[in-house]
């Protein structure tokens, strides 16, 4: 957990410094110099419906790390990072979906803050990635005859583990974060996500991916939510 | 966009979210897929092996549910199990009269399942063992013989396996 922990803050603080030296000149209007020199907010935490759900349902595992981190005005770079065990019934299939995934991208804010104050009502889109592994656990084996009486199929070719599996994902959300208490805030976030690539195992397909959720044969979109508490740290880099 | 009324903003983007997730066409299984096929099989002449030969009356009951499959003219279908490897039933010519000679056979097998898709899950398919039909404790069978026209049963659509009698 706290290696995660520092790994966030290296990503979030590595990407947006070099970004943020680029963008100072255009920053200089008239407006922005009556404005006092806006600290650089990292903002870090986690996501609560995760370890929730995993109370209520014994067939879940999972969290999420969530961060970001201030580079301009109303700008934020932002990144998920989360590891899921799932195990489902979907209409024919028990399987098991278990990997990690990290989110990376940026949320820009729509909200006018008073001076100081970090609240949120923000859109944001995010380049997804996953790796994550699929175990058929049992199955119904589809037949239209039914002659025979059909028990649920648990040890064939096909129950198996179906390893090395990845899938790349394209977000756009929308959320509020509200400061709660000095400092912390608590957040919102619903998601549309669209696939862009996959590897699929052979014999099977990607029904679950972590991160993405349900994955459907018709169409390439998935949906998504979190609710995040998160401790925001002030840091100042030089003064704009 | 600034202040004007986020929440509604976000309201409309949640209740899209949801319709989103409505019903989805791969919940339900299409009718017509093709499912795990059954073994299909005929009888031909053991004088001449290529020749179709009716062996007029009679009937064919699964062993294991005792269950007579109703039969029409050939080429006939038995529905295998999935729960072995092996399905055995009785081939009973003249049921009921005083030359009723009854033939209990083994039809043996591979099984593989084939993914289809979320809603239909998977399908099996089969490989017909090289010794594909044997007798039980028969000393005088009326099914002389057979010969696999056939190895994988993947379909309906042809004839898998050959009786001789």
């Amino acid at each position: 957990m706290k290696q995660w922990s520092i790994w966030l803050c290296c990503i979030s603080l590595s990407l947006p410094m070099s970004w943020g030296q680029q963008t100072q000149p255009i920053d200089s209007t008239a407006q922005d110099a009556v404005k006092p020199p806006a600290p650089l907010a990292l903002r870090f935490g986690v996501d609560l419906s995760r370890p929730l759900r995993a109370q209520l349902d014994s067939d879940f595992k999972g969290f999420e790390l969530v961060g970001d981190l201030k580079v301009y005005n109303d700008l934020y770079v932002a990144l998920e990072l989360g590891n899921e065990t799932r195990t489902q019934q979907s209409e024919q299939i028990n399987f098991t979906s278990e990997g990690s995934y990290l989110k990376l991208g940026i949320d820009y804010n729509m909200y006018d803050n008073w001076v100081g104050m970090n609240n949120q009502v923000y859109i944001g889109l995010r380049l997804g990635n996953s790796l994550h592994q699929q175990t058929v656990n049992s199955y119904t084996l589809y037949t239209t005859h039914h002659f025979w009486p059909e028990s649920p199929v648990t040890n064939s070719n096909a129950t198996r583990t179906y390893t090395d599996l990845n899938a790349q994902w394209v977000e756009v959300l929308a959320g509020i974060k509200v400061q709660v208490l000095h400092n912390i805030y608590l957040g919102l976030s619903v998601r549309m996500h669209r696939l862009l690539s996959q590897k699929q195992p052979d014999n099977f397909n990607n029904l679950y991916v972590p991160g993405f959720n349900k994955v459907t044969d018709e169409n390439n979109f998935g949906v998504g939510f979190n609710y995040t508490l998160t401790y925001s740290i002030p840091i100042r880099i030089g003064k704009r | 966009m600034k202040n004007s009324h986020p929440f509604l903003f976000l309201f409309i983007v949640s209740s899209c979210l949801l319709w989103f997730t409505q019903c989805e066409k791969d919940d339900i299984c299409v009718e017509g897929t093709p499912g795990t096929p059954r073994l299909v099989f005929d009888f031909y002449d053991v004088e001449n092996p290529e020749t179709l030969k009716d062996p007029g009356n009679f009937a064919l009951t699964a062993v294991a549910t005792s269950t007579t499959i109703e039969l029409g003219s050939g080429p006939y279908i038995l529905p295998l199990r999935n729960d072995q490897d092996f399905t055995q039933f009785t081939l009973t010519l003249n049921p009921g009269q005083e030359d009723e000679n009854q033939d209990l056979i083994q039809i043996q097998y591979l099984r593989e399942d084939l993914y289809i898709n979320r809603a239909c899950g998977f399908r099996a398919v089969y490989t017909l063992n090289p010794n594909a039909l044997v007798h039980l404790d028969d000393p005088e069978p009326w099914i002389k013989g057979f010969y696999i026209i056939e190895t994988t049963v993947t379909d309906e659509t042809v004839v898998h396996l050959a009786l001789l009698h």
